[in-house]
């Protein structure tokens, strides 16, 4: 067991680049999902069909294609300098918020129609209708896949090593070289991995419980 | 530097590839999705919690590392899996684990009524699992599983890491001998569409066909 | 939730995107350079135990680096793109056992060689009933249809079978590895027949396994630095600093160290 002693310090060292990704490609996802579903939703038709169509690509191509096309295929394009680090975080980024866009979009909907229109009614522009009625309310709909996206990113991450960025899956490739503790350094890996995803599942469960309402649900709206 | 002519045919030999790695792993995942489910509704405690453990296992750890596990690790423990093997068990394992999270819940959504009328009218469980549950739950996971089964075919593209040269893995030597990395990578990632796309049409198939024979509209 | 705190998540969230899109790009005082490493190829270069790089030709580019007056940062990188990622400008230059080809010398420019090595054979050593050792496999026996053989993706072992043995008829299974570390893993549990490798790997690494040598393929390859073509300068450097060190004992410690018996 000692030597778990001597492993762990080495793997938690990719630790830290595994959440930079995360943070980094849930964030991303994050701040360009809220525009991204509101389009879906409120947006004229060209620009929903445009959308629909990067929402194809982002969704539809395996995570490591996205991974080699950001990373090796935009830095073989004259003028663009991007390392892995930004290319992985895009990537992932970038796929995340089309994921994040579909599931803002599920949970604006999921709000009362008649709010928003009452809120229109009172003569308020829809931006602030939006941020000041709906979102708050769409937010305790959307935690449940917000969870399931947190999982889905921090186990994308754990692809970025094919990119060449050095993450606990990379630690783990060289110190399972350097030691020959193949079996080891890899059940290690697995249980860091499952750790954090226990822990993100756990810190969603806490929000999901703190922001319920009581009598109002988070499912389908029954009909009256 | 090579040409388009043996790019393309190497992306085809790969594709041949992730089409046999996902024929034989789509089955191999439902069967153990049904298995695992079944047992986490119906089986006693103990057997329960091992496969709520599997599930949560699984669900935990990027398929990479159970990949890198089923291959270079169990043969320290005597089990030589060839490189199809590990990506076919792999990519079953870790979809059966969804799977049978969504067939778990489509059981459970149907009336217990159904399975107490069965019991009264003489049934074994088994067989009223198989002749009445199963059908049931079955057309009702479709959905989940159907949307699994998409993800299978994207994470297929894994496999090259256990040095099966699968459509991605061709794409990426093809990418590096021609250096024509955006555009093999761009054919790459439509074709893999082009196969999801496919998935989800049989899969809306599959649902038309089944609303049709249900019994009668429900109330 | 109100407003403040919907604010306040999301400026976090746009820090935390920000602080990790511009990670990478962060500039330097002194002359930085980006050493690229194969981090699995024992004894020009590796990730020790530690996790720190170690190897002869990491040794010998801090050497360089030291006496110059730059600084150089080591970072390990897959080898089958190891010569995109030069490209790129993520690393500034490749120090690890890589041979000087002609396909390679299209892409990138290298320094002069410092290094020369054979590709060596290797197969699975095993016992007969006296306890006495003899390979699996000879040249002959190993260079047939359907054995199938371990190669690293993207190294002159996998070109030189592909155009050698492939490409005359002799349809031999390539199997393709991020490193060749892993080629002999499988080897040991006999995934596969052989592996072809760089002769000092293949030495280095044979003689804590149960492992051998069965033949040398003699294309007395040559080493060189790589640099990005429009780099000369860092290039020209290099040179010197080859130069500089072979000039010293150092160099002849570090061989002593790292290289004999290979």
């Amino acid at each position: 067991m000692s030597e778990v002693a001597r492993f762990l310090p080495v793997l938690l060292r990719g630790v830290g680049t595994t959440l930079l990704l995360l943070v980094g490609a849930l964030g991303t996802g994050f701040l360009l999902g809220i525009p991204v579903g509101v389009l879906h939703v409120f947006a004229p038709w060209p620009v929903r069909v445009f959308l629909r169509v990067l929402d194809l690509v982002l969704r539809g191509f395996p995570a490591i294609v996205l991974l080699f096309l950001f990373y090796f295929g935009l830095g073989s394009i004259e003028g663009i300098h991007l390392s892995s680090l930004q290319a992985a975080i895009l990537a992932l980024g970038l796929r995340s918020a089309a994921y994040q866009g579909q599931l803002v979009r599920g949970a604006i909907g999921m709000v009362e129609p008649g709010q928003l229109g009452a809120a229109r009614a009172l003569g308020m522009p829809l931006g602030k209708a939006l941020r000041l009625i709906v979102f708050p309310q769409a937010i305790r709909f959307a935690l449940p896949g917000l969870a399931n996206e947190y999982s889905v990113v921090l186990k994308d991450t754990a692809l970025a090593f094919t990119v060449g960025v050095v993450e606990l899956m990379s630690r783990a490739k060289f110190l399972a070289a350097s030691t020959r503790q193949l079996t080891l350094v890899y059940l290690l890996v697995a249980f860091i991995y499952w750790c954090l995803t226990q822990a993100g599942l756990l810190a969603f469960l806490t929000a999901e419980r703190r922001t319920r309402i009581p009598g109002l649900g988070t499912g389908p709206r029954r009909p009256r | 530097m090579t040409g388009w002519g043996s790019v393309l045919s190497g992306l085809m030999d790969g594709l041949s590839i992730t089409l046999r790695l996902v024929a034989a792993s789509i089955p191999l995942g439902l069967v153990l999705g049904a298995a695992t489910a079944l047992i986490r509704v119906y089986a006693p405690p103990p057997f329960r919690f091992a496969a709520a453990a599997y599930q949560s296992a699984i669900r935990g750890v990027p398929l990479v590392v159970q990949l890198f596990i089923l291959y270079y690790v169990l043969p320290r423990s005597g089990l030589l899996l060839s490189p199809f093997a590990a990506a076919v068990i792999g990519f079953g394992i870790c979809s059966g684990a969804y799977h049978s999270e969504y067939i778990r819940s489509a059981i459970s959504s149907i009336p217990p009524g159904q399975m107490e009328a069965a019991r009264a009218l003489g049934m074994s469980r088994t067989t009223a699992v198989r002749a009445i549950i199963l059908p049931q739950a079955a057309r009702r996971a479709v959905p989940g599983c159907g949307n699994e089964v998409v993800y299978l075919v994207k994470y297929s593209s894994l496999a090259y890491l256990v040095t099966l040269v699968d459509l991605a893995g061709a794409g990426r030597l093809q990418a590096y001998a021609s250096f024509r990395f955006f555009e093999v990578f761009l054919i790459v990632g439509l074709i893999y569409l082009v196969m999801v796309a496919v998935v989800q049409s049989g899969l809306l198939l599959l649902q038309h066909h089944w609303r049709r024979s249900t019994v009668g509209a429900r109330r | 939730m109100n407003r403040v705190s919907n604010r306040v998540f999301r400026l976090i969230a746009v820090a935390f995107t920000s602080l990790g899109l511009f990670a990478g790009s962060a500039a330097a005082a002194t002359q930085v350079y980006v050493d690229g490493i194969d981090a699995a190829f024992p004894p020009f270069s590796f990730i020790d135990q530690t996790g720190q790089p170690s190897g002869f030709d990491v040794e010998v580019v801090q050497w360089i680096a030291q006496e110059l007056g730059f600084e150089v940062v080591i970072v390990p990188v897959d080898w089958d793109a190891i010569i995109p990622t030069l490209l790129t400008g993520e690393i500034d230059l490749i120090a690890s056992g890589m041979s000087i080809t002609a396909a390679r010398a299209l892409r990138v420019s290298f320094t002069e060689p410092y290094w020369s090595v054979d590709l060596a054979v290797v197969v699975q050593e095993q016992t007969d009933e006296d306890g006495e050792p003899f390979p699996e496999f000879n040249l002959f026996t190993l260079m047939q249809a359907g054995k199938r053989i371990g190669v690293q993706r993207g190294t002159t072992s996998q070109t030189w079978l592909e155009e050698n043995v492939v490409a005359s008829g002799v349809e031999v299974e390539l199997v393709l590895y991020d490193n060749f570390l892993l080629a002999l893993e499988d080897l040991e549990i006999g995934r596969v027949d052989g592996a072809v490798m760089d002769a000092p790997t293949a030495k280095l690494s044979v003689s804590d396994r149960p492992l051998t040598i069965v033949g040398t393929i003699a294309t007395g390859e040559i080493y060189g630095y790589a640099v990005r073509p429009q780099d000369g300068n860092l290039r020209d450097l290099l040179n010197e600093g080859l130069r500089l060190i072979q000039a010293t004992d150092v160099w002849d410690t570090l061989v002593e160290k790292w290289l004999v018996g290979t």
